[in-house]
């Protein structure tokens, strides 16, 4: 067992660690990002019941993978990638079942009911599109627009160039777009 | 989202990412990371390494495919250089000496007309079998070369004498 693990330790330190067979830097990594890769699948359908078995085998292949972790994009990118694949790989096994809609957080009570129906609506819509984006238009929207990556980041997690990644997040806006105004 | 997110989504995208953001981190918060934790680990001892290796190449089996290989080729460009493309079959057509049989059993007609097959391979036109451009006189070995060219000038060196 190694050294106690806390939050002040960099993702490399953890990765390292877990090479080395210490079992917390991996309970700790785990703890660190389930939250925003469950988030990066609910965001592309993925169903509720679904949502733990893909988040597990997403980090389970992470670790399994660990050696050919370059490190030039970010643990957190890398692994959200790895979850995208495993979920592409679940679709192909769902494709008879209905996947969950996403239903948008505008359940609170709000002194506006007709602008919670047109968040509602607009999320919903918004849902769709992206089911219809291209899968690297997909990522990389929502590496950006929903996890805040930056686009070296986005770029080496994807193993495309930096220039491809910008404009993969250009035409998925821009389909997205017109999508919404349809 | 950050300003500078915000800034490159138009206000429609941007307000629609959030809440349907908002929903899937609702639902990411369901998920039990200490129970993935352990999960995942408990997969990592139990389930093991599938190691592909490579397949085991054989010196011999590599020595004898590329005998068979040398032996096919040599064959057919044998026998479109004696029979020429699109011809009769072997059986059929008188016995040649063989290419590569020897500098000294090749004469100089016969190295001609291995030109010139040669040649017409080459350049035959809507025939599917047609060996690569890149058989060519440079495909003969050298003692072949060196009996062809020596031949070749026999019969000038002969004309003038």
């Amino acid at each position: 067992m190694g050294a106690p693990v806390t939050a002040d330790i960099a993702d490399s330190e953890l990765i390292a660690r877990f090479q080395n067979g210490d079992e917390k830097a991996a309970t700790e990594l785990v703890l660190r990002h389930t939250a925003a890769l469950a988030r990066f699948l609910a965001v592309q359908g993925a169903p509720d019941d679904e949502l733990d078995d893909v988040v597990q085998d997403a980090f389970f292949k992470a670790f399994r993978g660990i050696g050919g972790f370059r490190g030039g994009s970010s643990f957190r990118t890398w692994l959200l990638t790895i979850g995208g694949n495993v979920l592409k790989d679940r679709q192909r096994q769902w494709k008879r079942r209905h996947v969950v809609e996403l239903m948008p957080d505008v359940a609170d009570p709000s002194a506006d009911p007709q602008g919670d129906a047109d968040a509602a609506w607009a999320a919903e819509r918004l849902q769709e599109g992206l089911g219809r984006l291209a899968r690297l238009q997909r990522e990389v929207f929502l590496l950006r627009a929903q996890q805040g990556a930056e686009y070296p980041d986005i770029a080496a997690s994807l193993g495309i160039s930096e220039g491809a990644a910008r404009v993969h997040y250009h035409h998925a806006v821009k389909r997205l777009k017109a999508w919404m105004q349809t | 989202m950050d300003a500078n997110l915000k800034d490159e989504l138009p206000d429609r995208i941007a307000g629609a990412l959030s809440a349907l953001d908002r929903g899937a981190a609702r639902r990411a918060e369901a998920v039990d990371a200490s129970r993935i934790a352990e999960r995942v680990l408990q997969r990592l001892k139990d389930e093991p390494v599938r190691v592909l290796h490579p397949p085991r190449i054989s010196l011999r089996g590599l020595r004898v495919a590329a005998a068979l290989a040398v032996l096919v080729i040599g064959g057919v460009v044998t026998q479109r250089l004696v029979f020429g493309p699109g011809r009769a079959s072997v059986a059929a057509l008188p016995i040649l000496p063989p290419v590569a049989a020897g500098s000294t059993t090749v004469d100089a007609s016969q190295q001609q007309a291995i030109l010139d097959a040669i040649e017409e391979m080459r350049t035959a036109p809507g025939d599917s079998t047609v060996i690569p451009a890149a058989v060519s006189v440079e495909d003969l070995d050298v003692p072949e070369l060196q009996a062809l060219l020596s031949s070749m000038d026999e019969p000038q060196h002969g004309g003038t004498e």
